[in-house]
């Protein structure tokens, strides 16, 4: 009997210690395949049915678009070379590089242009069609020219036009394809550097380069093909052995890196750490509407009760920036102004503020009172690797000066569901953009109960959004959304709390030249060493 | 038994019906629309109003169960409404990853369980019995997403003996790398609830007085503890394992997330986040499915285990 029992025990432990190592995946080489994790899976392939940030990196890689993206957040050629806007800003009429092949050798022409806006305005559920409601039609009165026309000025459309959700699509596979486009292998076809190989959903997404492929935007020093000969996404959910992956060489990029790792990676020098500003604006939004919160000194106050450099070292560990205005530095027509005019920390003057708004306390360290009622305030936010800390911090700041605040935690989609329904004093969320015009869908009066979740009803914010959407001189747009940020700091609509900065860890043997907005956007410059 | 079968299968559809409409109910009656996810939380009003009439979401409550059932009754469970794709093409391709989860869970359960629980009790008190309990309730008071974790660290990061996610078909060698620590971290809590019921169920048996018969007559000692006390033993076990086969696939959600597996447990999670109605109803209605078979099945092996059970 002890015989058989020492055999079953060796046997058990020895059936792990017989397996020899060996890797995942393919380990890269030759040609190059990069393994590029993330913590989520990516929804579909169809550029029109998701706003999801894991679907928009496959698609930069799979299609193009007409405008491209710059570093800088300006406005490329991308597969329209050049075009003209009309002294009115009604008209935009673009030329089409020639030459251009979708994956499956179909040539690009101008009606499939036609067809891609054409669906993606009318797509039953489109999230994104807001972006080209304002066109009217779509023209295509020769192979290589593309007319859209207007109903009224919109100074971003060539902004739109670079987002995934522009990306030109091949009419013939989409009309046979139906519901069924873009959901796997065979069922997408675009025009960009890689070409759909496999897709085995929450396992991993496939790309091969597009050997043909020659257009790429301007941005670029390879126009194509890519140097990278395969990219592959892995959904890995947890943290550790996601980042663990990109450590032991297993995959060579990640963009969900924890901050709480970001320190141990730079001192143990295995893989490269990149931190790069992308724009963003972590802040707390006020229900003004709110009797309590109708008087701006009582908004102003609480702006000036939060110690956002505490929360910089508490919560983001160093990275972020403070935030003082609606925008992040580096976001054309940024106001400069919101750093010296913004609300610095001093609880001194938060308790004047609120001292003048007639809220009193009883005794130190009470909840501040009026009327008869008290300053308290229903908080909500939902779960984040930050989100919990931060409210914390926020209580404990808003406590200092009286306020209290009765933090409550909603998951995402019932988050979104209590703010529009209008169940919030104050709440936490994250915003990210890649120009100014975030603002009209964040102020203007029309975007009430979400996302203008702030009840800001202001004739001259609507003017000014207004002014800024429909003017094509830059300078005059860039203008008006610079007095408007100066109109969200001064009414305190917000507590502009951080610009987080955003970490990748990439393998040393990749080079990275540069991070755009995009992350790795076409991934046309990427190189992997042998 | 073939009436018997066919029996307990009519009874389970008012137990399949009773389960899509609680799954149907409460899912509909949670704060936060799916098209919510789908519009993103800058779209504005008229784009989420938009988005739900395109899902059907504007019809009333009762319209929309009918219209569910009619749908699943024609075979068509309809489609995710954040990927597009056919919910039963999701759920055809996801649950054999859970299935191949559970089923190396419970043979790695029963392959430790059961000879520990024997010697456990054959030995009983002695150190070897001590060092069992103490190893088992260890793995089992560990919670599974720590317990995962460790084994990752360890086994993957550390040793390197396995990777670190992933899956591929157990036809193929790496196949049972990538399943090995899923399946044992699975299985922890479950090892330990098997070995003690196997002990226990060992030691009633090891004083009956048939065995002291068998071993009155000079039978071989290995013989008399697994033909003739083990075999006596094991229904309990039988019951047990079946029952825990329904509780590995729904401690699937945790393990499948941590190992990067793509399952129906980690694609069911996703889709309760994301408020995507179809796959939750269609997932759930599937591991009811699954639930109900395990058990007729437990029921059926019981009966060729024990000759005194009969079928009518």
């Amino acid at each position: 009997m002890r015989r058989v029992m020492r055999w079953v025990l060796l046997g058990l432990a020895g059936l792990s210690l017989l397996l020899p190592p060996q890797p995942v995946i393919g380990a890269p080489g030759g040609g190059g395949t990069m393994v590029y994790t993330r913590s989520e899976e990516t929804e579909t392939l169809d550029p029109h049915r998701t706003t999801a940030l894991s679907s928009a990196e496959a698609d930069s890689l799979l299609y193009d678009t007409l405008t491209s993206l710059d570093y800088d957040n300006t406005v490329k050629p991308g597969l329209a070379e050049r075009w003209d806007i009309s002294p009115d800003g009604k008209t935009y009429t673009f030329t089409l590089r020639r030459g251009v092949r979708f994956h499956s050798g179909k040539a690009l022409t101008s009606a499939d242009v036609k067809f891609t806006m054409d669906r993606w305005k009318t797509v039953k559920g489109s999230p994104t069609a807001f972006n080209i409601a304002p066109v009217e039609r779509v023209e295509a009165p020769t192979p290589t020219t593309v007319v859209f026309r207007l109903k009224e000025p919109l100074s971003i459309l060539l902004v739109n036009l670079t987002g995934y959700a522009a990306s030109i699509l091949n009419p013939e596979f989409v009309t046979r394809l139906g519901d069924d486009y873009g959901t796997g292998a065979g069922k997408v076809d675009g025009t960009g550097p890689f070409m759909l190989k496999e897709w085995v959903r929450n396992d991993r997404l496939t790309v091969g380069r597009n050997p043909n492929y020659a257009w790429g935007p301007t941005i670029y020093k390879n126009r194509g093909p890519a140097h990278l000969e395969t990219v592959m996404f892995r959904p890995i959910v947890e943290d550790a052995p996601r980042v663990a992956a990109v450590e032991l060489g297993e995959a060579q990029f990640d963009r969900d890196v924890p901050a709480v790792q970001v320190d141990r990676l730079t001192k143990e020098g295995r893989v490269h750490v990149i931190r790069y500003s992308d724009l963003n604006t972590q802040f707390l939004g006020f229900k003004t509407g709110r009797k309590s919160l109708a008087d701006v000194k009582v908004r102003q106050a609480i702006n000036y009760a939060v110690n956002k450099r505490e929360l910089i070292a508490g919560v983001f560990y160093g990275l972020a920036e403070e935030a003082y205005g609606p925008l992040a530095p580096g976001t054309p027509g940024w106001w400069k102004g919101a750093i010296a005019e913004g609300y610095h920390y001093n609880p001194s003057t938060a308790k004047r503020l609120l001292e003048e708004a007639g809220w009193r306390q009883s005794r130190e360290g009470g909840i501040r009172q009026k009327d008869g009622g008290t300053l308290s305030l229903n908080f909500l936010y939902s779960p984040g690797p930050q989100s919990e800390p931060l409210v914390s911090l926020v209580q404990a700041d808003l406590s200092g000066v009286g306020v209290d605040v009765r933090p409550q935690r909603l998951e995402w989609t019932a988050f979104l569901a209590a703010l529009r329904a209008g169940q919030h004093d104050l709440f936490l969320i994250n915003v990210r953009y890649v120009t100014a015009d975030i603002l009209y869908f964040y102020f203007h009066s029309k975007q009430r109960p979400a996302p203008n979740r702030f009840d800001w009803a202001d004739p001259e914010t609507d003017r000014l959004l207004e002014l800024s959407r429909a003017s094509t001189n830059e300078s005059e747009r860039l203008g008006a959304y610079q007095k408007l940020q100066r109109l969200v700091v001064e009414n305190a609509i917000w507590v502009p709390l951080v610009h987080e900065r955003r970490v990748v860890i990439a393998s040393p043997r990749l080079v990275i030249p540069s991070m755009h907005s995009n992350i790795l956007y076409k991934m046309l410059d990427l190189e992997l060493k042998p | 038994m073939a009436a018997y079968t066919l029996r307990r299968i009519s009874r389970a559809i008012p137990v399949l019906l009773g389960v899509s409409m609680l799954v149907f109910l409460i899912l509909h009656l949670t704060p936060g629309s799916p098209a919510l996810v789908v519009a993103g939380p800058d779209a504005p009003p008229e784009v989420v109003r938009e988005v739900e009439r395109a899902l059907g979401l504007d019809q009333p409550l009762y319209a929309q169960y009918g219209h569910y059932l009619g749908r699943i009754l024609h075979g068509d469970f309809g489609r995710s409404i954040r990927s597009r794709e056919p919910v039963l093409e999701r759920l055809i391709t996801t649950f054999p990853v859970t299935l191949a989860l559970a089923v190396v869970g419970v043979l790695w359960t029963t392959l430790v369980s059961v000879p520990l629980g024997i010697l456990a009790a054959y030995r009983r008190n002695s150190p070897l019995d001590l060092a069992t309990i103490f190893v088992v309730l260890t793995g089992s008071a560990m919670p599974v997403f720590a317990l995962g974790l460790i084994a990752l660290w360890v086994f993957a990061v550390k040793l390197r003996w396995f990777p670190i996610g992933g899956f591929a078909p157990l036809t193929t060698l790496d196949g049972w790398r990538h399943i090995a620590l899923p399946a044992m971290t699975v299985s922890s809590g479950t090892i330990a609830l098997l070995a003690r019921l196997t002990r226990s169920s060992m030691l009633e048996v090891l004083t009956q007085d048939y065995v002291r018969t068998a071993r009155a007559k000079g039978v071989r000692e290995v013989l008399v503890v697994v033909r003739h006390a083990f075999r006596n033993a094991l229904l309990p076990v039988i019951t047990v394992i079946g029952l825990q086969f329904g509780f590995l696939l729904s401690g699937a959600v945790v393990t499948e997330s941590i190992f990067s597996l793509p399952g129906m447990g980690r694609l069911l999670v996703q889709a309760i986040l994301a408020r995507d109605f179809p796959i939750v109803q269609g997932a759930v209605l599937l591991a009811a499915v699954t639930f109900v078979l395990t058990n007729l099945l437990v029921d059926l092996v019981y009966g060729m285990a024990d000759p005194r059970i009969r079928f009518d």
